[in-house]
């Protein structure tokens, strides 16, 4: 009865649940594609477009986004799309090399925005540390229903291997949720800070077409906008894509 | 002898703590604006305090000099002391208060007086017959936004000035760059040897208006007496003039509708790697703009033909201070791929920018550039980004002709996602909550088994008495008495003390009960009874009546004595 028990719990949780694809999605994404392809760039963004709406959690959807975007010359919007996509496939190469590419080609010179999982070379995105750290936790009540029943030196080391596992993946995702920053890309090709929204605004800086700053605030048609080290003004939000 | 006097002087040190005062003084109290003034703040009946805190109003900038303590013992009265020595500058002319000083001792803050000081403004002396004197001015009185202005500060000083610190004002509304570092001359003025001292910014205003920049000052110390011993010095202050600028927006008229906002006397010059070349291959144009300002912020030239594909590189610029101007040269890159065979035209390319010298927007132009593109060798129409060379038995280096993004992904399967979307979050949360609770739940299931194995114990050991007394009212009249007192009395102990109460004997007495758990009196009293009921059961002994009343009492005294004792 136990074993009937315990095999449906496990048949429960690792029954995934497979997201259904539509039909029509991917006829829009091999269209897309096609368009790509023949060099028509608007349409296919449109169409890219269309589906990031519909998901929002694919990587390969923003990097084929902003491919796009790069081959229409908006530099700005492109190098936005490939930071989404890293953000979401922290591992391939390809989103690596093209955002790299990307930024080789903006003409202000300044450190890229680095977040915690890049700052430590952490090769997981936010989705598969919340995963870990569920798949840990479940990994730490099993082995304490165990512990219940039989103490011996392996169900003991097994507990603190997983309370140190839980911990480590629980403070990063921790760390990461709350350092998370809105990062803004300028993709006008020049776009001046000022130091106030009011009358007695001054240009502080110029940014041009594919700066990355961190987004602090905004207002009505403005974004304030930081480069760190007291770098910090307003700055249109027509000119900049957060 | 000198440990009683250091005794001697940390008591009398601490009963001074008990009478602290602090008084302020200065040098004069009368001073003109560009003179320095001693303050000293004098803490008595205390020793090694923290740096007093003279409340200025913002009307002085002091600076801390040092400090010393003393120990003064007179008739045999001690007093101690401590003395911070400041230097004062004045900002504005004016009468102002200074002080008071306060210092805080051991948690408690004390003050001192106040000072009222006279400013006047800098005696207006000739500048040649002074000793020394500053001046800053700019090599122009007006300028266009973001035209170059240059600020220089000038020391003359006929007479050795020491430990000179100099504070240039803060240039707002203006992006500085340092033109170097002080450069002194001397010259020769009417037969007297001046020494000159020199320092350059340059200044870029960012906004138009008049704008007045605050005086510069330096800060120095002048020998006033030099002996065997040292010198004598005494500090000075010498305060330049604030200065006035109009800067004008660039001219409205005229401006052309190409002007990206360069501001300066720049040149245009391109070049091409190659004329010829064959279609698919690509040549590099450089196009580079170089001249007195600065042209960071100036934007890439944009080329419109459909001959041929444009692929920008990252365009360079350098930044360089000569002769007292900004001098900038950026670079733009660009490969550049026929999309035809035949001669094609790279069209001229231009800048525009406003010359302040001149007072107008000008431009400079690029030759129109000619390339003869062939057809290729193999007549492929295909437009390629890269070529690599064919693998041969001699293994070359592979030559990158050109870089590109990395290709889209095409498999629809991506808009699935990978591992990570498929597994649905919620159903994780859930498990997760199921395993607490199962665990929760097992763990109280086991604590409560527990708990109930001593609780059967305990109500097994309070619930003997009443038993006992309960059962045994029904065997007093029955005729086997002696069996089932001996049974009553033997579960009784059992259950007092968790054993199987009916396999106790007269011998397992002495072990059940050590000397520490009944008086001896009972436990003797507990054997006799058990032999007693054992001879009435087993031996043949009938019991009277008299007997049996006499055993029921001594059973029941026996009992409860346990029922105490246990």
């Amino acid at each position: 009865m136990m074993i009937k028990i315990l095999s449906l719990y496990f048949l429960l949780l690792f029954s995934f649940n497979v997201l259904g694809m539509n039909e029509i999605d991917t006829k829009i994404f091999i269209d897309s594609n096609t368009l790509y392809d023949q060099g028509d760039y608007k349409s296919a963004l449109s169409k890219y477009h269309e589906l990031i709406d519909r998901y929002p959690k694919s990587g390969e959807l923003y990097y084929n986004l902003a491919n796009a975007y790069y081959k229409n010359g908006e530099l700005g919007k492109s190098i936005f799309f490939y930071i989404k996509a890293r953000k979401i496939l922290p591992r391939h190469g390809d989103v690596k090399y093209n955002l790299e590419y990307a930024r080789n080609q903006k003409i202000d010179k300044q450190e890229n925005n680095k977040d915690l999982l890049d700052l430590f070379n952490i090769p997981f995105n936010e989705d598969e540390l919340l995963i870990l750290v569920t798949v840990f936790a479940l990994f730490f009540w099993s082995i304490m229903i165990i512990s219940l029943y039989r103490k011996n030196f392996i169900i003991i080391s097994t507990r603190y291997i997983a309370i140190i596992l839980l911990f480590l993946t629980g403070t990063l995702l921790t760390i990461h949720t709350f350092s998370k920053k809105e990062i803004g890309v300028i993709t006008s090709p020049e776009a001046s800070v000022f130091s106030t929204i009011g009358v007695d605004s001054i240009k502080l800086f110029t940014l041009h077409e594919g700066s990355e700053v961190v987004v602090v605030d905004k207002k009505d048609n403005w974004i304030l906008v930081t480069l760190g080290e007291n770098r910090k003004g307003w700055i249109p939000s027509d000119k900049i894509i957060n | 002898m000198k440990f009683y006097f250091l005794i001697y002087l940390l008591i009398f040190s601490n009963l001074c703590y008990a009478q602290i005062q602090v008084h302020l003084e200065v040098d004069s109290d009368t001073m003109s604006l560009n003179e320095v003034i001693g303050v000293n703040v004098k803490i008595v009946g205390a020793r090694n305090t923290s740096t007093p805190i003279i409340n200025t109003n913002g009307n002085f900038n002091i600076q801390h000099e040092g400090s010393s303590s003393q120990i003064n013992i007179i008739n045999g009265d001690t007093t101690i002391s401590t003395s911070h020595q400041f230097q004062l500058s004045p900002i504005k002319p004016g009468v102002f208060t200074l002080g008071p000083a306060s210092v805080d001792i051991d948690g408690k803050e004390y003050t001192s007086n106040t000072i009222s000081i006279t400013i006047s403004n800098a005696a207006n002396l000739p500048n040649k017959e002074r000793n020394y004197y500053v001046e800053a001015f700019l090599d122009k009185k007006e300028a266009y936004l973001g035209e170059q202005v240059i600020y220089t500060f000038k020391l003359f000083n006929k007479v050795q000035l020491y430990n000179s610190t100099l504070e240039i004002p803060k240039f707002d509304s203006f992006i500085s760059e340092s033109l170097g570092s002080e450069k002194s001359v001397i010259k020769i003025i009417n037969g007297v040897r001046w020494k000159e001292t020199e320092i350059k910014t340059l200044l870029i205003p960012t906004r138009t208006g008049v704008f007045e920049i605050p005086p510069a000052s330096i800060n120095a110390k002048l020998i006033i007496n030099q002996s065997f011993f040292g010198a004598e010095t005494k500090p000075v202050r010498l305060i330049s003039e604030s200065i006035k600028i109009r800067i004008k927006e660039l001219p409205s008229a005229n401006k052309p509708s190409n002007f990206s906002g360069l501001i300066g006397e720049f040149t245009i010059s391109a070049s091409i790697e190659k004329n010829n070349i064959k279609r698919g291959e690509s040549t590099t144009l450089t196009l580079e703009i170089a001249g007195i300002g600065d042209s960071q912020d100036f934007p890439e030239p944009v080329i419109k033909t459909n001959d041929f594909k444009i692929y920008n590189d990252k365009p360079t610029f350098n930044k360089a201070v000569q002769g007292n101007q900004i001098k900038s040269v950026k670079v733009f890159k660009k490969a550049i791929v026929p999309q035809k065979v035949g001669n094609i035209t790279i069209p001229s390319i231009e800048i525009t920018f406003f010359n302040p010298a001149s007072g107008k927007y000008e431009s400079k132009s690029t030759q129109a550039i000619s390339i003869n593109v062939l057809p290729s060798e193999n007549g492929e129409e295909e437009f390629k980004l890269a070529n690599f060379n064919n693998v041969t038995s001699e293994k070359k280096n592979i030559n990158l002709l050109a870089t590109d993004l990395m290709p889209i992904f095409y498999h629809p399967g991506v808009l699935e996602g990978n591992f990570t979307k498929k597994i649905k979050m919620s159903q994780l949360y859930v498990f997760n909550i199921l395993t607490f609770i199962l665990y929760l739940f097992l763990y109280y299931q086991k604590h409560i088994k527990n708990k109930l194995k001593i609780d059967i114990k305990k109500l097994r050991k309070n619930k003997a008495f009443g038993v006992f007394n309960r059962q045994f009212k029904n065997i007093k009249n029955q005729a086997n008495f002696c069996s089932q007192a001996s049974t009553l009395l033997r579960e009784y102990l059992g259950d007092k003390l968790q054993l199987d109460g009916k396999s106790i004997t007269t011998i397992d007495l002495d072990k059940i009960f050590s000397p520490s758990k009944i008086s001896k009196q009972t436990h003797l009293e507990l054997k006799n009874i058990f032999i007693k009921l054992d001879n009435f059961q087993f031996g043949g002994v009938t019991i009277s009546d008299q007997e049996k009343d006499d055993l029921i009492v001594t059973l029941l005294k026996i009992v409860k004595k346990l029922e105490r004792e246990l």
